[in-house]
């Protein structure tokens, strides 16, 4: 009787190892560089052979639709279809919402899928494994990055749109903040991005910018000093003002223009003081659907796809 | 002496009945379950309220909804134990026999000579410093029974406190109760169901039967009272009743 | 007899045996190589130096204080209430009853809004704290009531359960022995119940540190008087990898920790019994 349990016990172990083996194998990417040293115990982990094979989608997205992809970088408008996995920095939300269906009504059969979040989160995501057709930077470290990390097919990266910095406060100004001069204000709530993301990255630009040429570094100290809470995306900076429980936040041109009338209200930026915010696209070496997201990659950068930008605030690239 | 005039209408019937205990004297209560035996204590005691009805012991008023009395069950010194003992499991067989005393502020020096008195009377000794929830069933009704006793009731009321105990501890506890009963000259109540441990212990008793009581009178004259013939007479149904109630076969034979 | 040599039954029983073996493999692996992944992420001496780091110092400061002022706040009122609640019948009882279970459905990110929508400036209640200067939204009080709103269900639920479920004849006999209410209460009730209740304080402590979308939402995030360890996990993934893996493995030893300890707690509560 104990041969008879050890032996099944030796077949479940053994059915699992060949079931874990199976699933890592599908869920571990062919990444070529981790941004991390690797782990000294990397050898022993169990069950997670690093192989190069079609991989499975992490993160909430369905199975792309294989489709045959032909090596030479053929005009592949008129063989655009299936779908597009499109990860996008989360200060183009609003956008998206027109850029999708216009996209999919130019290339009847394709349909696209926005994967919304700040550059930082979705850049670890993909250096994770993530599949994705194609990538909207909101800055150009991280597509920098990217590019040298070898996701990108090279020539596929592109200035997509561009943005300013802007101060906003909600209409009623409960903060009573007319001027940048009152952000260094003691006793004033702010708002604004981590330093890890890209509204965050170009907000401490502008204020060193600001501190340097007109207020000074005492302003920029009493100014952080007021800042309530460090937001992950750009977003949730624009909530947190339209709810009225900040004084102002710093945040992208675009969520200004972009948001309904008469419930915010802007301080500009000097343009020297300003950092130019460049947006860049770029199709990814995994994707599975080049044909599509050159497709797509082309539309954004055609007059309708930056027409719908400038809809929503965006800057043309100059 | 215990009066006690209670009414309350049950799920299943009303519950009408008066009782009185003489001081010194066991009262034994009788009856199929459900009969409202246990009902009778709990509002004896305060636990449940009547919905009309009187209650005195020795002359001080528990209950009298006319008068607007109804003095809480933490101020009737009643000692009151269930058909669960209920011992106070993460307690010691020492603490829970306290229990009562401390509660109601005894001086502590008092305290510890008359829970060893307790722990001696009932054979528990040994057992002082045990907790209690570890004991057997019968050590359990010991216990609870020293603790009801320990801060010195004026009327005890018990039910069904003979359950788990064997013959021998039965026998020394029958013996006991009467005794103690007797020395303090305290009203009792016993709720039980053997007619023969009726016979052992009680001086009266009484049968409930939905509700009201169906018979009162000496323990002795306990099954084999109502001689009558008569098949629908409610008297033989009842001995009918109390002979496969009792398992003491009914003298009633045709 | 089969390929296997076996009799039918055996062979049978064999399959049963290696079902329920592999069954249990894929749950236990399930559930524990995630975990034991981020061990592997890193390395025992970028954990240690990053142990230093005062963003994760704080962070983790910033945990073990909320959640022990959440936890000693919803023992300290929740006990009571799940008292009285259970032995009381009012006018309402169900809806109150509702009420308790309803932060176990609803999502953190909603449940944070509504607190930020009725206590931050421009809310019901906040606006007439503002005129008297006081802040709650961004404190680390928000985050404290944060985590009471997302966490007490789990005490309070298994608190009124076990006072339900317990004998009356205890509380009944006690008072028969002339008890006061409060001497019943902390003498009997709680010792009894004990048990069961140090599990429930277990899960709302578990609940509290782990919090994430209500806190973002109502409390923000500040290092240092905000910044959790899980909104600093989330934040620290993108800048500092190594800070993001050292708060989460902290997480893990902390919850492990946790669970030891009231398991070795609980066990010797049994034995008193």
């Amino acid at each position: 009787m104990k041969s008879r349990i050890t032996l099944s016990l030796i077949a479940g172990i053994v059915c699992m190892l060949l079931f874990a083996t199976a699933f890592s194998v599908g869920c571990t990417s062919g990444a070529p560089e981790q941004p991390v040293p690797p782990p000294t115990v990397a050898a022993t982990t169990p069950a997670i052979p690093a192989v190069t094979s079609p991989p499975i989608i992490t993160a909430a997205v369905p199975t792309p639709v294989i489709v045959a992809t032909t090596p030479a970088p053929a005009p592949a408008t008129e063989m655009a279809s299936g779908l597009v996995v499109a990860y996008t920095a989360a200060s183009l939300k609003g956008a998206s919402g027109k850029l999708g269906p216009a996209f999919e009504k130019a290339y009847p059969g394709t349909h696209v899928i926005f994967d919304l979040d700040g550059t930082q989160i979705l850049k670890h995501q993909v250096e994770s494994g993530a599949y994705a057709d194609i990538f909207i930077s909101a800055s150009n470290t991280y597509t920098s990055a990217l590019t040298n990390e070898g996701y990108f097919l090279n020539d596929t990266v592109k200035p997509l749109t561009s943005n300013y910095i802007i101060v906003i406060t909600p209409a009623a100004n409960p903060g009573g903040i007319s001027s940048l001069a009152d952000l260094g204000a003691a006793g004033k709530l702010l708002a604004m991005g981590t330093k890890d993301v890209p509204v965050g990255i170009n907000t401490r630009i502008v204020i060193n910018n600001l501190a340097n040429s007109t207020y000074t570094a005492g302003w920029r100290d009493q100014l952080f000093r007021n800042v309530k809470t460090y937001e992950t995306t750009e977003p949730g900076i624009v909530t947190k003002v339209s709810l009225g429980v900040v004084d102002a936040g710093f945040v992208y041109e675009s969520s200004f223009r972009a948001a309904p009338k008469g419930t915010l209200a802007a301080i500009n930026v000097p343009k020297g003081d300003n950092a130019l915010q460049t947006y860049s696209i770029g199709v990814m070496r995994i994707s599975t659907n080049k044909p599509a997201a050159r497709a797509f990659a082309e539309f954004l950068l055609s007059t309708n796809g930056q027409k719908i930008l400038t809809d929503f605030g965006f800057r043309p690239v100059s | 002496m215990l009066e006690a005039r209670v009414k309350k209408i049950l799920r299943d019937f009303p519950l009408d009945l008066a009782i009185t205990v003489n001081p010194g004297e066991i009262l034994v209560l009788m009856g199929e379950n459900g009969a409202g035996k246990s009902m009778t204590l709990n509002m004896i005691s305060g636990i449940i309220p009547p919905d009309s009805g009187l209650i005195r012991l020795n002359g001080t008023i528990f209950y009298d909804p006319h008068g607007g009395i109804h003095i809480p069950v933490e101020d009737r010194r009643i000692g009151y134990v269930f058909q669960n003992p209920a011992v106070f499991p993460h307690m010691t067989v020492r603490e829970n026999i306290a229990f009562g005393l401390r509660a109601r502020h005894t001086p502590t020096s008092t305290i510890a000579g008359r829970v060893d008195r307790w722990l001696d009377t009932m054979n528990l000794s040994d057992l002082a410093g045990v907790k209690a929830g570890m004991l057997s069933g019968g050590q359990q009704q010991r216990v609870a029974l020293a603790r009801a006793l320990a801060p010195g009731p004026v009327l005890l009321m018990l039910d069904e406190p003979f359950n788990a105990l064997d013959a021998r501890s039965m026998q020394d506890v029958k013996g006991f109760l009467r005794q103690y009963v007797a020395d303090e000259g305290i009203p009792c109540i016993l709720v039980m169901h053997r007619v023969r441990d009726a016979k052992d212990v009680g001086d009266r008793a009484c049968i409930l039967d939905q509700g009201v009581k169906v018979w009162e009178g000496r323990p002795g004259d306990l099954p084999g009272m109502y001689l009558t013939q008569e098949r629908g007479h409610p008297a033989r149904q009842l001995e009918t009743r109390i002979s496969s109630l009792t398992g003491i076969p009914s003298s009633i034979t045709d | 007899m089969n390929a296997t040599g076996m009799r039918p039954e055996r062979l049978r029983h064999t399959i049963a045996i290696a079902g329920a073996a592999a069954l249990l493999l894929l749950v236990t692996l399930y559930l524990a190589l995630p975990v034991v992944t981020l061990f592997f992420r890193t390395t025992p001496d970028l954990f240690l130096s990053s142990l230093g780091d005062p963003d994760v110092l704080s962070a983790l400061w910033l945990s073990l204080f909320t959640s022990t002022v959440t936890i000693s706040v919803v023992v300290l009122l929740g006990t009571p209430f799940a008292f009285f609640h259970s032995r009381s019948r009012y006018p309402g009882k169900v809806l109150v009853d509702t009420l308790i279970d309803l932060p176990l459905v609803l999502p953190p990110a909603v449940a944070g809004l509504g607190l930020l929508l009725l206590y931050g400036r421009t809310g019901l209640i906040g606006r007439y704290l503002d005129l008297f200067g006081i802040t709650i939204a961004f404190t680390t009080l928000a985050v404290i009531m944060a985590q009471v709103f997302v966490a007490s269900p789990f005490y309070i639920r298994q608190a009124k359960a076990l006072f339900e479920q317990m004998d009356p004849a205890y509380e009944q006999t006690a008072r028969t022995l002339g008890a006061s209410p409060l001497r019943i209460f902390l003498g009997i009730t709680i010792p009894l119940t004990a048990n069961g209740l140090v599990s429930g304080a277990v899960m709302t402590f578990a609940r509290a540190l782990g919090e994430f979308g209500a806190t973002i939402m109502f409390a923000g995030n500040l290092p240092g008087v905000t910044q959790t360890m899980p909104l600093a996990v989330y934040g620290g993934l993108e800048g500092n990898f190594n800070i993001g893996i050292t708060i989460a493995i902290l997480l893990v030893i902390l919850s492990f920790a946790i669970m030891m300890a009231f398991r070795f707690f609980a066990r010797r509560e049994v034995s008193r019994a």
